[in-house]
């Protein structure tokens, strides 16, 4: 098997499996809007056709929870109700960046002053764009379709067959359009590249990074793992703000359906416009958000997940492949791609066994304007159960905050056990076994300041120290590790000696790595 | 012109990631530690007053003002990194916290912070003696 073939097809179900939660969101939240808000509704939603509508169309981008291949169905409405392009562009390049989920994981990652200033400057870049790339399309204000649409219980099913069929259909095919990025770029950067393309102060980092990230499919909580990761390390900020706006903000299918919605030339203009205004963005921060005290490391890893995943001299096998896939696949992706793999299937069946009873369907759903309230059927304002469906979804996703970030007891007790396999596995010389549990008892670490923040409302320069000890000794372990790995594999009398004093450094590093666990339980131990 | 486009991409991507051939050992990745970084709380008390009797002596000497305004951001890890409890750390990241605002501001010069400096050494050998003497010790 190509090396090269088989790393791009790893990026991209990986890339695949990571998109099907928020891609389904996003088919929910344009089905709300094509049939519980309406045209009228979702205009007004996003702030109606005067300028307002880009600043709010960018807000609301921030509190709904989806990527930038999720909001594709979502903009893919915006256009059909004749939303304001810039609006549209507004919203399709900030709802990727943050969530409520997303914004909660960033602020421990890096200064809140650095994401506050981050979600700010997409806001400048987002309203200058959207005001200037206005002007170079042929929309005209007022040019909405009619009211009216489907009521009653079989709107619902109206919903769950324009989802389905939007996924066997135009979202589908842009999202292979997306993932053919991650691909490309799996294949293009071999492993190891881009590590060291993004140093402090280096003038080309923030360049170099715009120029590489269109390609990019990422998702908001990736994306901040990533400029903590680059803050961490002491890479340029201005690449992380490129990285950010049009790694995450923007992807393949989003180029590719505004030059189908628009034309080719708005869309060279809407590219060429938006890369500008996030590279001067991108100069204006770097310098002045260098994080002080943190010595540049002269390479990052934030980027691995976009190169390819074997080395060139790699042997390659089907369960090599496929276990390096399923990796970095987490449960939440599995749910998602499961739900989306029955979505998918329902859309099949719908445009083509059984098409012409689809059509008899919709046809035979009653029509708002039509319906009268009889008896306990009442008719319920549309505007109403969509803005009830969307705070909802918002709702919802700050809830999910308290699930994925769970209290800090529980996480202190996934840690013992993450933990005690990172030790016993260096203790045992079982290296691929640290290996393994070493980012998962990262990501817990993470989890345990968020855990706590947003249940007490506070996190102390202690316990964010002590996690950070952590996750520097966890770093300095898995250099250790794969060091003992290579020196391994060597076979020479020079390669015995590396490994001892690879194992050396193993196990002082297990001993610090075992005092920072108790002191993690105190410093996080419950408020009295 | 389409085509033209996606076949500049596809040679200009490599180009600018700054890839050729991947790395030939993880060796060339090692986070390389600054030679003035303290080992423990004493040290970073000991390398806090070298560099001050130097910039006393040498105002000019930016070798040692920059490595001073290292030793001040890294001491709070320094501390961390011990058996210290959170309330024997506050003060130390405290005054690290200060002097840290204190050097990024360009018109405090080091000689006015100097007492600040030897505050931080005194407190971190304060700390160091506390620890040794309840057996605890640091972290190593």
């Amino acid at each position: 098997m190509d090396v090269l073939i088989a790393g791009g097809m790893v990026r991209a179900l990986q890339g695949l499996a990571a998109a099907s939660p928020t891609l389904l969101v996003g088919m929910l939240v344009a089905a709300v809007l094509r049939y519980y808000l309406g045209p009228q509704g979702t205009v007004r939603f996003f702030g109606g056709d005067s300028l307002r509508s880009l600043p709010q169309s960018w807000l609301i981008g921030m509190l709904l929870p989806v990527c930038s291949i999720g909001v594709i169905p979502i903009i893919r409405e915006m256009k059909r109700v004749g939303i304001r392009p810039g609006a549209i562009t507004a919203f399709a390049v900030s709802a990727p960046l943050f969530n409520p989920l997303s914004l909660m994981y960033g602020l421990t990652l890096s200064r809140p002053l650095v994401i506050i200033g981050f979600a700010l400057a997409s806001l400048l870049v987002v309203t200058a764009m959207g005001i200037i790339w206005d002007r170079t399309t042929s929309w005209q204000s007022g040019d909405h379709p009619r009211e009216g649409g489907p009521i009653g219980l079989k709107r619902l099913g109206v919903c769950a067959i324009f989802m389905s069929r939007e996924l066997y259909g135009p979202t589908g095919g842009l999202t292979l359009v997306a993932i053919a990025g991650l691909f490309l770029l799996g294949v293009v950067l071999p492993h190891g590249a881009l590590q060291s393309s993004v140093e402090q102060l280096d003038p080309w980092a923030p360049l170099k990074m715009a120029l590489v990230a269109f390609p990019i499919y990422a998702t908001p909580m990736l994306t901040m793992s990533q400029l903590g990761m680059m803050f961490a390390h002491g890479n340029s900020p201005g690449a992380a703000f490129c990285l950010l706006l049009l790694g995450t903000g923007v992807n393949l299918a989003t180029i590719w359906w505004i030059a189908r919605s628009y034309g080719w030339k708005p869309m060279a203009i809407w590219c060429m416009t938006l890369f500008l205004l996030v590279l001067a963005c991108a100069y204006a921060v770097d310098r002045p958000l260098i994080p002080p005290g943190i010595e540049p490391a002269g390479h990052t890893h934030a980027f691995d997940i976009y190169t390819n995943p074997f080395q060139q001299s790699s042997p390659l096998s089907f369960s090599l492949v496929v276990d390096t896939t399923l990796k970095s696949i987490g449960w939440a992706d599995f749910i998602g791609l499961g739900i989306a793999a029955i979505v998918l299937v329902f859309g099949v069946v719908f445009r083509t066994m059984v098409s012409v009873r689809v059509a008899a369907f919709e046809t035979s759903t009653p029509d708002s304007s039509q319906a009268t309230a009889t008896g306990l059927n009442r008719h319920v304002s549309s505007r109403l159960v969509g803005t009830i469906c969307l705070g909802g979804l918002v709702a919802f996703s700050i809830v999910s905050c308290y699930a994925y970030y769970p209290a800090p007891n529980e996480v202190l007790e996934e840690m013992r056990l993450a933990r005690t396999e990172v030790l016993s596995g260096a203790a045992s010389g079982d290296f691929k076994r640290t290996l393994h549990w070493i980012p998962i008892l990262d990501e817990w670490s993470r989890k345990l300041e968020v855990g706590h923040a947003i249940r007490y409302f506070q996190l102390r320069p202690y316990q964010q120290m002590q996690a950070f000890l952590l996750r520097k000794k966890l770093e300095l372990l898995e250099h250790a590790v794969e060091h003992a790995l290579e020196a391994a594999s060597k076979d020479t009398e020079l390669g015995k000696i590396q490994l001892e004093e690879e194992r050396q450094e193993i196990k002082v590093l297990q001993a610090e790595i075992s005092k920072n666990g108790r002191r993690l339980i105190d410093a996080f131990a419950p408020v009295k | 012109m389409q085509r033209l486009a996606l076949g500049f991409t596809l040679g200009f991507l490599p180009a600018m990631a700054g890839c050729g051939p991947s790395q030939e050992s993880l060796h060339e990745l090692d986070h390389v530690t600054p030679a003035h970084w303290p080992v423990d709380m004493a040290d970073a008390a000991s390398k806090i007053q070298e560099r001050l009797a130097i910039v006393r002596s040498d105002p000019s000497n930016e070798i040692a003002s920059e490595e001073m305004r290292d030793l001040v951001d890294w001491v709070p890890e320094i501390a961390a990194d011990t058996n210290l409890s959170e309330e024997q750390w506050i003060p130390i990241q405290a005054l690290s916290e200060t002097l840290g605002r204190h050097l990024m501001s360009k018109d405090i010069k080091m000689s006015d912070v100097e007492d600040d400096f030897l505050r931080l050494s005194e407190l971190l050998v304060a700390a160091n003696s506390q620890l040794a003497s309840e057996g605890l010790g640091k972290s190593d």
